[in-house]
């Protein structure tokens, strides 16, 4: 059943649609990550232009990491200070990204920059993972669901709270939820870098979620939840920036997708209390290099066709 | 002329509008061959349609020859028409097929029928390999182009008139002036998406009295004023044309999403929060447990 896409202008089957939000909210739900940077490869795969790809996946990230933060709220898993000020940079840094996506269509390199930098970001992190667990799923560990590997952060001895990047100088803050002393400019700064991200790739708590563990020094039980809260914001900004200048959102799109993720999340994060840590980070590790390669692959191989035309009625 | 139909035959006419959208799902996608569908898996509907638009057309024929032979030194206009003046996209709009179908005036006589979409301009950028990887080059503009452009003909066109003549009037898709690399790039983009297309044998002329063409408009086709021009051609010359117009708009959902999103960006921005923030909640609600 072909449904037409008023914003992308495209036919498209609503059950191929519904079917990747399902693969794609299962993954998620299974690896606790946001779908992002899945989702957006598929859809280009699928023909859907790149910059509505990306603004429609911004979209559907409002209702999955709202879903998704619902679940930790229950569990007290989120520290809100700091996803507040998370926030606060990457609203700053959504309206940058907004804008710098706006000047990359308009000299009409936008796609090159989002196949550009999925193939750097995926290679990258993916690298990273397996890197970090290829050894430990060879070894005979004892089954333990084992938080990452995160350097013995430095304690300050009287207050038995973690000093992070900073901590000494007029801008420290206090997180008590995260116990947690750290000057404000970092988490603010990596806010920015997550809006920038979340408003020009669609992607968002792939990349934070670690950073948030090795560079901010929150501890790991907090991190998916206040990540999410954060992204809840930053796509809803995000939503709001590409619609008003791009007019890039596919709200059909967008719905159809997410109707499809929420069913396969659940699936996902059932399957994922059978799967060894280790084992579920080195499945992970190997889909995100098999994006990559793929689009590295498009970015190398001769083109189908050697043109790209955008026609505009006048 | 459909009304003509209309009131002879009530019962045959059925929906027009919901016909345009059409009935032949999935038989011919873009690029594909038109006259694998014209002839004939129409079904049943198109084809009592098929009916009474040749019962039409006789009649139409009988109708207009006194007055043809009353004016035939003033070169009477050729009598055409197009079985829909408005096609509608909705949500579900999978293509649609459009006829423009007339009488001849001279059993000699060939037709060439060109649809033409909305005038656009096109921004070509041809990709060029650098460090090993494939960029777009700076663009070129060509406008205005047609954003839709179908050339529907009883014979090759080549076999009707000169190229000269061709090109004079854009018949044909080597006629439209589209030069350089920018331009044939342009054409094969088009062409492979099944918006510039040259079907020479897609005009049927039955009893040298009358012509029928049928084309199907791909569900990517733009939206807009489209132009159908008819030629008679005689002997290698025009002998008479026709110049008709019909609208492809989008209605229903689609349409009104697509205004509301580039007439009030926030609005719609709103609105599409809201509806994943519902479907966020509630699935959150409902699998609880799951999670």
């Amino acid at each position: 059943m072909d449904i037409y896409l008023p914003i992308a202008e495209m036919p498209i089957n609503v059950f191929v649609l519904m079917g990747i939000g399902i693969v794609v909210g299962f993954i998620s739900g299974l690896f606790g990550i946001g779908g992002g940077f899945l989702m957006t490869p598929l859809l280009t795969f699928l023909g859907v232009p790149a910059a509505i790809a990306v603004a429609s996946q911004a979209n559907q990230q409002v209702g999955t990491s709202l879903s998704g933060a619902l679940a930790h709220w229950r569990k007290k898993n989120i520290d809100f200070q700091m996803a507040f000020i998370l926030m606060i940079g990457s609203l700053i840094g959504t309206g940058i990204g907004v804008q710098i996506f706006k000047w990359l269509k308009q000299i009409g390199q936008i796609n090159l920059f989002i196949a550009l930098s999925y193939v750097s970001l995926l290679s990258v992190v993916g690298l990273l993972m397996l890197w970090e667990t290829a050894p430990r799923l060879f070894k005979k560990e004892e089954r333990v669901r084992a938080a990452p590997r995160i350097p013995q952060p430095a304690l300050d001895s009287q207050k038995g709270i973690t000093v992070g990047w900073g901590a000494g100088t007029n801008l420290a803050m206090d997180f008590p939820a995260s116990n947690l002393r750290v000057s404000m400019l970092l988490p603010l700064f990596m806010g920015v870098m997550a809006g920038m991200l979340v408003s020009m790739l669609g992607v968002g708590g792939f990349v934070m979620v670690p950073a948030m563990i090795y560079i901010l020094k929150m501890p790991p039980r907090l991190v998916n939840g206040t990540s999410l809260v954060q992204i809840i914001f930053t796509s809803m900004a995000a939503t709001v920036m590409q619609s008003v200048s791009n007019h890039t959102v596919d709200l059909l799109l967008a719905v159809l997708l997410l109707s499809g993720s929420v069913i396969g999340v659940p699936f996902g994060a059932r399957l994922s209390s059978h799967l060894r840590s280790e084992v579920a980070r080195f499945l992970m590790a190997l889909l995100i290099l098999g994006v990559g390669g793929m689009l590295l692959k498009n970015l190398m191989f001769t083109p189908d066709t050697l043109f790209s035309i955008d026609v505009t009625v006048l | 002329m459909m009304k003509l139909f209309s009131s002879l035959f009530p019962s045959l006419r059925g929906g027009r509008k919901a016909d345009a959208a059409i009935q032949l799902r999935g038989v011919c996608r873009a690029g594909e061959s038109n006259a694998a569908w014209t002839r004939g898996r129409l079904d049943r509907h198109a084809r009592m349609r098929s009916l009474a638009m040749t019962i039409g057309l006789y009649l139409l024929v009988l109708l207009a020859a006194p007055f043809a032979s009353s004016v035939a030194h003033a070169e009477p206009e050729a009598v055409v028409d197009l079985a829909e003046d408005f096609i509608p996209v909705t949500e579900d709009f999978d293509g649609a097929r459009m006829t423009v179908f007339g009488a001849l005036r001279s059993s000699k006589s060939d037709i060439i029928v060109v649809f033409e979409g909305p005038p656009a301009k096109a921004l070509i950028r041809a990709k060029i390999k650098q460090y090993g990887i494939w960029v777009n080059d700076n663009p070129q503009t060509l406008e205005p182009v047609p954003s839709f452009y179908a050339v529907l003909s009883s014979q090759p066109l080549n076999k009707l008139m000169k190229p000269d003549a061709l090109e004079k009037l854009a018949l044909g898709l080597n006629a439209l002036s589209l030069n350089g690399a920018a331009g044939e790039g342009l054409k094969l983009d088009r062409a492979a998406k099944g918006l510039y297309i040259e079907l020479p044998a897609a005009v049927k002329i039955r009893d040298k009295k009358l012509f029928r063409a049928d084309i199907y408009l791909p569900p990517n086709v733009p939206v807009g004023t489209y132009k159908a021009m008819i030629y008679e051609v005689r002997g290698g010359a025009v002998a008479a044309s026709r110049e008709t117009s019909f609208k492809i708009e989008p209605i229903g959902m689609a349409s009104m999403i697509r205004r509301l999103a580039v007439e009030h960006p926030i609005l719609y921005a709103a609105l599409a929060i809201i509806l994943v923030l519902l479907i966020g909640g509630v699935s959150a609600h409902l699998f609880r447990k799951a999670s």
